[in-house]
């Protein structure tokens, strides 16, 4: 068993938004957060693959990563 | 007597509760230090808690983030800090969270970072003109305070 988990930076630090397991998620459960992902890389989030601190930027939904999503960024 | 005491229990217990339970901006921070310790190489977490900081070295520099001041950037030869780079998430979320985004960005796409973040040279700012104006009006007072006392 291999829990993945999406996640994304919000107010209360970092939120789950999708989890699930490698071997047993079914086709359709994948597709629908590989969606979730798309649609927040199209509005200027950022991912990261940060499984085992390999901690990489990535543009496409890996189901075997772990996924975290950061907010657009801007000069302060 | 006895009874004022009884009653302050009650507040005492009241006061204790509100420092044991973290409040929500609490909950948000340990979460965010806990996500940022999940990235971090082990030596980065030590320094982050030992120092305060972390280090990361790229091409162009090597960087300290801070929580609470903007990031230096150093020269890597002789670690002079060289410029300032402030950069924000677009939402409001733990300071911790802004450290992730900088650490990510810098290790993975610095040249990015560079385009993104506001970086303010130091040595540019080191001798602005307001200073150099406010040297030369010391220099004027003081040399008009001899002047006076000289008489």
């Amino acid at each position: 068993m291999a829990l993945k988990r999406l996640r994304m930076i919000c107010a209360a630090g970092d939120k789950t938004l999708a989890q699930w397991d490698t071997e047993t998620v079914n086709p359709e459960r994948l597709a629908e957060i590989e969606a979730e992902f798309n649609k927040k890389i199209a509005e200027g989030w950022l991912a990261a693959d940060i499984s085992e601190k390999r901690d990489v930027l990535i543009r496409e939904f890996d189901p075997n990563a772990e996924i975290l999503l950061i907010p657009p960024v801007r000069g302060g | 007597m006895a009874s004022t005491a009884q009653n302050a229990l009650p507040l005492q217990s009241q006061r204790l509760d509100i420092f044991s339970h973290p409040t929500q901006d609490q909950r948000a921070k340990d979460k965010a230090r806990q996500l940022l310790r999940e990235i971090l190489p082990k030596e980065a977490w030590w320094e982050l808690e030992d120092r305060g900081v972390i280090k990361i070295t790229g091409q162009r520099g090597q960087y300290v983030i801070s929580p609470y001041a903007q990031t230096e950037i150093r020269d890597i030869a002789t670690g002079r800090c060289v410029a300032y780079a402030c950069l924000q998430l677009t939402i409001e979320a733990p300071t911790y969270d802004r450290m992730v985004a900088e650490y990510l960005l810098i290790k993975n796409v610095e040249d990015v970072y560079w385009k993104i973040a506001n970086i303010f040279s130091r040595s540019h700012n080191e001798f602005s003109i307001a200073k150099r104006l406010l040297i030369v009006l010391d220099i004027a007072m003081f040399v008009n305070l001899l002047i006076v006392t000289a008489r």
